[in-house]
């Protein structure tokens, strides 16, 4: 328990770290010792974008990486994540009909939302839990239907749209997205899930086990199955689909020792914030003033990860 | 008194029957011993009475409560059951292994104590795993792995024990070491055990009653004495079985 405790702390100095990094960096200097007489221009800069961008970038990876970690859970298997199962593909689909019919923002997150469920029901449904191979086929095949769809839909759009359609699609926090969906979606998930903690510890071996051992299975797969749809469409709404992070980040808190949930769960939310803050951070300053896609950059780390996850002995 | 009680059960095991109208009525203090040739549906018996799996008809009462109008958590504190196999796809040290079994006994809000570990690490010692409760479950061997199970089962501490082949994986050592620790948390207590076992010879050593499921729906159950025969276990196995007296009273023999 007590290292459990010393983890949470270090994820959570890393993830201070890598706000006070994102912050801090930029094309415009900041002097540490100018924040506190900061002129007011450096104030707006801070204040109204770095600041914001920051927070979306934390709660975006926290919530990915959350959505990743439930979804091993309900599948048994540490491979699943919401960008590599299509979740995060079938989320973008319906967000963009619902921008395409016209809808606000608000029926832009219902669509958001249904997409992830859909998604999630048609992959879970076609490959059926315990069977890795066939489930990550099914995920892939399905996610590269929605690359079609997606594909699709922009040929359809309209020319002055498109570029900010695509540059959501690739997974970039270049936007002016208000920071309050997902700090609210992410301590709702957080405050809804952590009680059941210790349910997942027993979920996570077996179905059978976990009833013998007294957790209502079915209702509580009903649950994660919903929460887990609900975060990865928040996180593909506030910066489209970012890949990965649910992926690296559960496995990367399990190999520091937080095998239990209790500690895994708030230690995944922490360590998804920080990677996709010091993503999104290199994203803007790599090549300066030109902007990458944090996507891109975390593509980059996770296609060779999710490869060596693979193929590593078993 | 009565812990665990069938009422005309029947149970499907895919395409067969692997009991019609079962009448059985397990009292604590017993142990059952159930036998009959692989796919037979032991398992599937074994999952109807710890409420897993819902039986084709039928009732199943556990300390004359209908399973099905009890709660999952209360249920799991009256009893418990060891799998054929156990799964360990996330990495978990032995001792968070073991600590599940807790899991039905810690009401969902409060935390896990120092109570809890210590029953943990103590069912760990009496499976003969103490000193390496930071391993992780993955690098365990199969017979290792099968008595962390049994380890889990015993933090569990339930009334009824349903085990579903306890021998599995096991050396001849490890075997009786694990029922003789199962007979010695059972004897002279309300507690019971009702477990599927291979091999006829540790049914005489260690139960007193028997269930024989047929392949046909039919069942012979009732006391080892009475059940466990030359003729009746070469009806089951459709071979000869022969007996002799041993040290620990019958032992059968294939003929």
């Amino acid at each position: 328990m007590n290292s459990g405790k010393k983890l949470l702390f270090i994820l959570a100095a890393l993830a201070a770290a890598g706000m006070l990094f994102a912050i801090a960096s930029g094309s415009a200097r900041i002097g540490w010792s100018d924040l506190f007489h900061a002129s007011s221009l450096d104030r707006e800069l801070i204040f109204h974008l770095r600041m914001p961008r920051a927070v979306n970038a934390f709660t975006t990876g926290a919530l990915l990486a959350l959505s990743g970690a439930l979804m091993q859970v309900l599948l048994r298997n540490p491979l699943a994540d919401p960008y590599v199962l299509g979740i995060s593909g079938g989320s973008s689909v319906a967000a963009l009909c619902a921008m395409l019919l016209g809808f606000a923002s608000v029926g832009v997150s219902i669509g958001a939302f249904c997409g992830a469920m859909a998604s999630m029901f048609l992959v879970f449904s076609l490959s059926g839990v315990d069977r890795e191979v066939r489930l990550l086929l099914t995920g892939v095949v399905v996610a590269s239907g929605w690359g079609a769809l997606i594909a699709m839909l922009l040929s359809l759009s309209p020319e002055s749209s498109l570029h900010g359609m695509l540059y959501w699609l690739m997974g970039s926090l270049d936007n002016d997205a208000s920071p309050y969906p997902g700090l609210v979606t992410l301590s709702i998930g957080l405050a809804c899930i952590l009680p059941f903690a210790r349910d997942l510890n027993v979920l996570a071996r077996g179905e059978h086990l976990a009833a013998s051992l007294g957790v209502s299975v079915k209702s509580m797969r009903v649950s994660i199955y919903v929460v887990c749809a609900l975060l990865a469409s928040v996180a593909v709404m506030t910066a489209g689909s970012i890949g990965f992070v649910g992926l690296i980040v559960p496995h990367g808190v399990r190999r520091l020792g937080g095998h239990d949930h209790r500690i895994l769960l708030p230690g995944a939310a922490l360590l998804g914030g920080a990677l996709l803050l010091f993503a999104d951070t290199l994203s803007r300053t790599l090549i300066a003033p030109q902007q990458l896609p944090a996507g891109v950059i975390m593509a980059l780390f996770g296609v060779p990860f999710f490869l060596y996850l693979l193929f590593r002995e078993p | 008194m009565i812990l665990l009680e069938t009422l005309q059960l029947s149970v499907h095991a895919g395409e067969k029957w692997a009991c019609k109208a079962l009448d059985l009525a397990v009292s604590g203090g017993e142990r059952w011993g159930i036998l009959g040739v692989n796919g037979v549906g032991k398992t599937s018996l074994m999952l109807a009475l710890s409420g897993i799996r819902p039986p084709h008809s039928g009732e199943i009462r556990l300390k004359s409560k209908p399973i099905i109008d009890m709660k999952r958590r209360d249920m799991a504190r009256i009893s418990g059951m060891l799998f054929q196999d156990s799964e360990d796809r996330f990495p978990s040290t032995l001792l968070e292994t073991a600590l599940i079994g807790r899991h039905p006994h810690i009401p969902p809000w409060q935390r896990v104590g120092i109570a809890d570990e210590k029953a943990a690490l103590s069912a760990l010692r009496e499976v003969g795993l103490s000193g390496m409760e930071n391993r992780l479950a993955s690098t365990l061997s199969g017979g290792e792995r099968r008595r962390l199970a049994l380890a889990t089962l015993l933090v569990q501490d339930p009334e009824l024990f349903l085990l579903d082949e306890p021998t599995n994986h096991l050396d001849i050592r490890h075997q009786v070491e694990m029922l003789d620790l199962l007979k010695k948390r059972t004897e002279n207590s309300d507690k019971a055990i009702v477990m599927i076992l291979h091999d006829p010879n540790l049914a005489e050593r260690y139960c007193d009653h028997i269930l024989l499921l047929l392949g046909d729906g039919h069942c012979l159950l009732g006391k080892k004495e009475d059940v466990l025969t030359e003729s009746n276990l070469s009806l089951i196995y459709h071979h000869p079985i022969v007996s002799a007296k041993g040290p620990y009273g019958n032992f059968f023999l294939p003929a």
